[in-house]
């Protein structure tokens, strides 16, 4: 790529250490890409008239009063507080790790065992977003690929877990108790580990529909086909 | 990544090759698995020639159409090197010192099939134009660890080899809970080559599509 | 075989076009801002590498104990990045056609055929009878133009076998290479290169060298 004039500047016999053009090519890539990124993302918020944030119109607001602050927003030490005791819940099976590759909200790697990973995305203290896939998948969640975190697994069995554990996710939600509601979802999701392994409570048999037993209950974690459970 | 399991299937009395396979065939499509085309996994062999002193090597070049750049060389220690799959041509460059064994190259041909996350093959081996066996593969896709899926993936080949099938194949049983690699799958496969290039042919030499 | 072969054959790069020069680290700075400028990816810093390559040989016996021509072959790994693959490489003799010798050629020619291996390499060529005959360090600068690749690299003496980390500097120069890999019979590419060589100069002078007639000085 060249820049005009300015091209002449990588020209320039004489080595000076301050790379010039360079910082000029970078910096101009960068406004030029954020000048697109503005521009998508100004038609795509313009055709969506669902609005979520407070400072829309004012027959909103007046509807909608706001009762003080709210459990999306808490400070960001809390949530690190919130992951490290995590991180300490089940040593041996799961480790977490955070990231938060999209400003404030933050990402959880799981891996549970040799069994399976998972993506959360947390807002504030609430799991918005469970995705579970193999060990094998790819996993490469961070600034250049955030794709991974909204693909699927490529595997039936891993479709079907998601699926479970996205259900799980509404029925722990508790605003009132976010920190509860997130470690009961970990303490569920946790018997995930032995997926492959632990015959149907029910049928006694290991496959169903060429399946695993996918289902584990909320109360008691026991595992059940899709097919087996009440 | 995935865990895989090759077993030799006995031709059934009064039947040869092709039928054989047809009826295995038909038995794994009743169970409602889809055909998702061929695969072959072959093997050629490089001898070393390095004078009367030196002991002969082998060197066991293995292709496997599921990894389709790359080439494995087996060595008789059990070491595996992954390659590209330009190593073939390198092998050639070593002529004198390792060269190609004539009529030695031996493959495992025919139908993959997907069911689920599970993927059957079923191949007529052959040396040549000569019928050497049959060797079914099963892989269970999402897991790497034999020993958490091992029972799992034996419920489902009972479904359709029968209840022969009872222990896991012995390189898998040796480390069974450890992840599963491409490495194992070229293994499992030289051991039952090697192991059917002793026994003769059984059955009258079919050609296989 | 005759399957596999063929899938792989239009896509093989079998012959290496090279030429070779040097340069005194003094005046290296200047080549590299040289060459940041007329190579591709201006914007970016040229590519590092830091390699540590091992050269093996292995002598084939024939019928009745004829001695073959001894076969060398070449292991590489990087060392910034041990994770990645190694590097196994043949590279056969300059050809005749590309010598000093015929000078309607632009470039030096050999057979050159390049694989990447997981990292049991080593364990590999020595269990296939290959030993070590010398190994050495390189790190240095990669540039690409097109299909040409041009390195400017400091070669390092190995000072105790094995250990990459006590290495010394052969020489107080660089060596420029410039090469390109290509299916056989494209023997117009070297006529780029030699443009490009000539661009070069009075920096470096790339040369056809042939490094037998070197040996046997």
């Amino acid at each position: 790529m060249s820049l005009g004039n300015t091209g002449l500047l990588n020209q320039d016999p004489v080595h000076d250490r301050a790379p010039l053009y360079g910082q000029l090519l970078h910096t101009y890539k960068w406004s030029d890409k954020l000048h697109e990124y503005a521009g998508v993302a100004s038609s795509i918020l313009s055709s969506n008239t669902l609005k979520r944030s407070t400072t829309m119109s004012s027959i909103a607001t007046k509807r909608l009063r706001r009762p003080g602050p709210t459990i999306h927003a808490v400070p960001q030490h809390n949530v690190d507080s919130l992951v490290s005791s995590l991180a300490l819940l089940f040593p041996q099976e799961m480790t977490v790790q955070l990231i938060r590759p999209m400003g404030s909200s933050a990402i959880l790697k799981i891996t549970l065992g040799q069994t399976l990973r998972a993506v959360v995305v947390l807002r504030s203290l609430i799991i918005e977003w469970v995705v579970v896939k193999a060990i094998s998948e790819d996993h490469h969640v961070d600034d250049h690929k955030p794709e991974t975190v909204w693909s699927s697994s490529r595997y039936k069995v891993f479709q079907k877990v998601t699926d479970h554990a996205n259900s799980a996710m509404l029925h722990f939600y508790s605003p009132n108790m976010p920190e509860l509601a997130v470690k009961s979802f970990m303490t569920w999701f946790r018997s995930y580990n032995t997926l492959f392994s632990h015959p149907c409570q029910r049928c006694g048999r290991l496959l169903s529909d060429n399946l695993p037993p996918t289902w584990r209950d909320f109360r008691n974690t026991t595992a059940y086909h899709e097919n087996c459970r009440q | 990544m995935h865990n895989l399991s090759v077993y030799q299937w006995p031709l059934p009395e009064g039947k040869n090759g092709q039928q054989a396979v047809e009826i295995l065939q038909k038995r794994v499509e009743q169970l409602g698995a889809t055909k998702t085309g061929t695969f072959c996994v072959d093997c050629e062999t490089y001898q070393s020639s390095l004078g009367p002193n030196a002991p002969t090597k082998n060197v066991f070049l293995v292709h496997n159409t599921e990894h389709p750049a790359t080439t494995f060389a087996v060595l008789e220690s059990g070491l595996v090197l992954v390659a590209d799959s330009l190593l073939d041509i390198f092998m050639l460059k070593l002529n004198g010192a390792y060269n190609l064994k004539k009529n030695a190259n031996i493959e495992s041909k025919g139908q993959r099939y997907e069911q689920m996350d599970f993927v059957i093959k079923i191949g007529s081996v052959s040396i040549g134009p000569s019928f050497k066996g049959i060797l079914v593969e099963v892989e269970y896709q999402p897991c790497d660890i034999p020993a958490s899926c091992f029972d799992l993936m034996r419920e489902f080949m009972q479904g359709f080899i029968g209840p022969s099938v009872q222990l896991p194949p012995q390189l898998v049983a040796a480390k069974i809970a450890e992840p599963y690699t491409p490495k194992d799958t070229v293994q499992q496969y030289l051991d039952h080559f090697n192991s059917l290039r002793r026994t003769t042919a059984a059955g009258p030499p079919t050609r296989m599509q | 075989m005759a399957e596999s072969l063929s899938s792989v054959l239009p896509i093989l790069p079998a012959k290496e076009y090279y030429l070779q020069g040097s340069i005194h680290d003094a005046a290296k700075d200047i080549l590299l801002h040289r060459l940041r400028g007329l190579c591709d990816c201006t914007e970016s810093e040229p590519e590092s590498f830091h390699d540590h390559e091992m050269v093996y040989v292995i002598r084939g016996v024939g019928i009745g104990g004829v001695q073959q021509m001894p076969i060398t072959v070449r292991a590489s790994q990087s060392l910034e990045h041990p994770e990645e693959p190694w590097h196994l490489r043949y590279v056969g003799n300059p050809e005749a056609s590309g010598t000093g010798v015929d000078r309607s050629k632009s470039a030096m020619v050999r057979t050159c055929i390049d694989v990447g291996t997981s990292d049991d390499l080593i364990i590999f060529l020595q269990e296939l009878g290959f030993r070590l005959d010398f190994e050495y360090v390189t790190k240095g600068y990669m540039f690409r133009k097109g299909r040409m690749k041009v390195t400017v690299s400091k070669v390092f003496r190995v000072v105790q076998p094995g250990k990459t980390d006590s290495i010394e500097p052969m020489s107080l120069s660089c060596l420029v290479e410039l090469s390109l890999t290509a299916p056989a019979g494209q023997d117009a590419v070297a006529d780029d290169m030699k443009t490009f060589a000539e661009q070069l100069k009075p920096l470096v002078q790339l040369e056809k060298i042939d490094t037998r007639r070197l040996q046997s000085i």
